[in-house]
């Protein structure tokens, strides 16, 4: 019991410390570890758009995946599954990006920008449980994607091994993968120290299952409170060493890459907190499950790399001044296609089968 | 019966709509609403194709090839500015900017000209309309970046406007005044945008 | 043999971890849980879900694709 408590606090520590330590070291304001804004980056590096100021093949996110591999093949947890909804998954994949670039921000970078005194993630982190709230009534409500089987072991192997031709790219630099030479993708800490953390956290992060909107989940629906644990642990850690570092600036007005449609804020990470639940996991639990062998993870992780194209080539993501029309328009879709989702695959109770509880008293 | 996609697979073939199928379906048609609502309520966005060519450019050539042509374009503006005939330079930016609407100097030589008249509030909106259209005057590795003029600007007309919300919280001009200056220290903090 | 017994085979997490949950909440003290799942990722789900609220897992067995669990209420 001990055991599995430490090591989703140490997960939440390690992405604590990380993050606010990936700043000092040269990643951008706010965003040492932002799975949402590293993709982005990698659909850039890959030219699935092309803002070469937010082209940069981040070592971090290669680490998520790869850590997670490591790890688990270690443990003997690397489990082959897949074959759940694939097609979905990789659109709700899409739409997790839409909704973090519309806040700017996974929800990690949410609670970094909070520990960092970034006020405006207030909204985005009331959104976030909101959509997660909205996520576990369904859930309770008989929802649930069709179930996922066993597969051939290759399978599991396929996006790990992607992930480290990627690696290979990194330090080969061949000329189709770009790397920006100003905007947030010149900011970057070190490669071998960003690798370096970016492992050891998806390492860990596979050990526990940490995940922020699973911890929320597990809270809500069970009041189980172990992810929960390790997601404070991750916030506490980040304002302590986000106030040692002198990072820490209290307001509303002036933080960076932020805006103040608070109203937006919120619909987008309700959407991503919503989206998360339905397909078990935060976009930096996509990644870890993409690592450890879940195929249908790696196809929502696959998802995210387009969207994190495609949030470009259409300009949804927001600025400082604001969402852009697109983005709000792609966020309303990305609800209603969640919520059309959620009813489709609903068992309902009464229903002929549904739910084959049988409580025996012996 | 109500939504074909409740049937198939797995979904045991009885139609019970419950309350939750029937917030679902409020919220569906709430949103689709809404949605249609905003796309009519807009002109489509679709003079927006600088953005693949635009971004696209980059490295030092590009950069000392368009120095090059905006100081043929900017020349007499210039000359003017130094002579201290703000009107007529003024006017002469208004004919270049509708003629090179994407050209973002335009903004940088507005702003210039305003705070050489003392014109606080009209210098920062233009250095916020400059950054818009161009990051690069907010970024340090460039050789466009002028950061630290703005930064001066932007902490004299926070503390300035601050002053005078408190003197007028209602002004709308004053608001609009800070919002700008919010911007742009927003976009002088960095961060990923 | 356990007091309460639940099956819910043919469902995927977090379900299963949902009704262990339920299951437990309605039990006396001391009295055992056997929950029979067919979802190899429940096994590790519901069992943390036990320990991490005091709950003592006595036994897992796996028969093919059967895993039964043995939880005793605290």
């Amino acid at each position: 019991m001990r055991r599995i408590i430490d090591v989703s606090i140490i997960t939440g520590a390690l992405l604590g410390l990380g993050g606010v330590l990936l700043v000092y070291l040269g990643n951008p304001a706010n965003s040492g570890i932002c799975v949402s804004c590293f993709i982005e980056n990698i659909a850039g590096a890959l030219q699935l758009h092309k803002n070469i100021r937010m082209s940069y093949l981040r070592p971090e996110l290669i680490g998520f995946v790869l850590g997670s591999t490591l790890m688990a093949t270690k443990t003997r947890r690397f489990r082959v599954r897949g074959g759940s909804a694939p097609v979905i998954r990789f659109f709700m994949g899409f739409f997790l990006i839409v909704g973090c670039t519309v806040f700017i921000g996974c929800p990690i970078k949410m609670f970094l920008r909070l520990s960092a005194g970034d006020l405006t993630a207030i909204a985005a982190t009331v959104g976030l449980v909101f959509g997660v709230w909205v996520g576990v009534r369904y859930i309770k409500g008989g929802f649930a994607l069709p179930r996922d089987e066993e597969l051939p072991r290759i399978n599991g192997f396929v996006i790990p091994l992607f992930t480290f031709l990627l690696l290979v790219f990194l330090f080969l630099n061949p000329s189709f993968i770009k790397a920006g030479q100003k905007g947030p993708a010149a900011w970057h800490a070190p490669l071998p120290i960003s690798l370096l953390i970016g492992l050891a956290i998806g390492a860990f992060a596979q050990k526990s299952g940490l995940c922020i909107t699973g911890g929320v989940r597990n809270f809500l629906l069970v009041r189980e409170r172990t992810l929960l644990n390790g997601v404070i642990t991750a916030f506490l850690v980040a304002l302590i060493f986000s106030i040692l570092l002198g990072q820490f600036r209290w307001g509303m007005n002036a933080q960076p890459a932020s805006h103040l449609s608070h109203g937006w804020t919120f619909l987008a990470m309700a959407l991503v907190g919503f989206v998360s639940i339905l397909i078990d996991g935060c976009p930096f639990r996509q990644l870890i499950k993409a690592g450890q062998g879940d195929v249908d993870a790696g196809v929502t992780t696959l998802g995210m790399l387009v969207g994190g194209g495609l949030v470009y080539v259409w300009v949804l993501g927001s600025t400082s001044a604001g969402p852009t029309f697109q983005g709000k328009i792609a966020v309303l879709i990305g609800m209603i296609f969640a919520a059309v989702v959620a009813m489709a695959f609903r068992k309902k109770k009464g229903g002929s089968q549904s739910l084959k509880l049988k409580a025996t008293q012996l | 019966m109500l939504f074909p996609l409740l049937k198939g697979q797995g979904y045991h073939g009885e139609q019970i709509v419950d309350w939750l199928d029937k917030l679902s379906i409020a919220a569906i048609a709430g949103l689709t609403l809404i949605t249609v609502g905003m796309l009519a309520n807009q002109e489509m966005i679709t003079r927006r194709h600088d953005n693949a060519e635009g971004v696209a450019k980059g490295g030092e050539d590009s950069y000392a090839l368009q120095m090059e042509m905006d100081k043929k374009i900017y020349e007499e503006v210039v000359s003017l500015k130094e002579q201290g005939h703000y009107p007529e330079a003024m006017a002469k930016l208004e004919t270049i900017i509708k003629k090179y609407p994407e050209n973002s100097l335009s903004y940088v030589y507005l702003a210039q000209l305003y705070l050489e008249q003392g014109e606080l509030r009209e210098t920062i909106h233009n250095y916020r309309r400059a950054v818009e259209m161009e990051a690069d005057y907010v970024d340090e590795r460039t050789p466009l970046f002028i950061g630290n003029e703005i930064k001066k600007l932007v902490t004299e007309g926070r503390e300035k406007f601050s002053r005078e919300k408190a003197l007028k919280p209602k002004d709308k001009e004053v608001r609009k005044a800070l919002k700008d200056v919010y911007y742009l220290q927003s976009r002088l903090a960095g961060g990923c945008e | 043999m356990a007091d309460v017994t639940i099956d819910v085979c043919g469902e995927v997490c977090p379900l299963p971890v949902m009704k262990t949950n339920e299951a437990l909440a309605n039990m006396k003290t001391g009295e055992t849980l056997e929950v029979i799942v067919d979802y190899p990722p429940s096994r590790e789900n519901v069992k943390r879900l036990a320990t991490s609220k005091g709950h003592e897992v006595l036994d897992i067995t796996e028969q093919g694709e059967i895993i039964r669990m043995l939880i005793k209420k605290a």
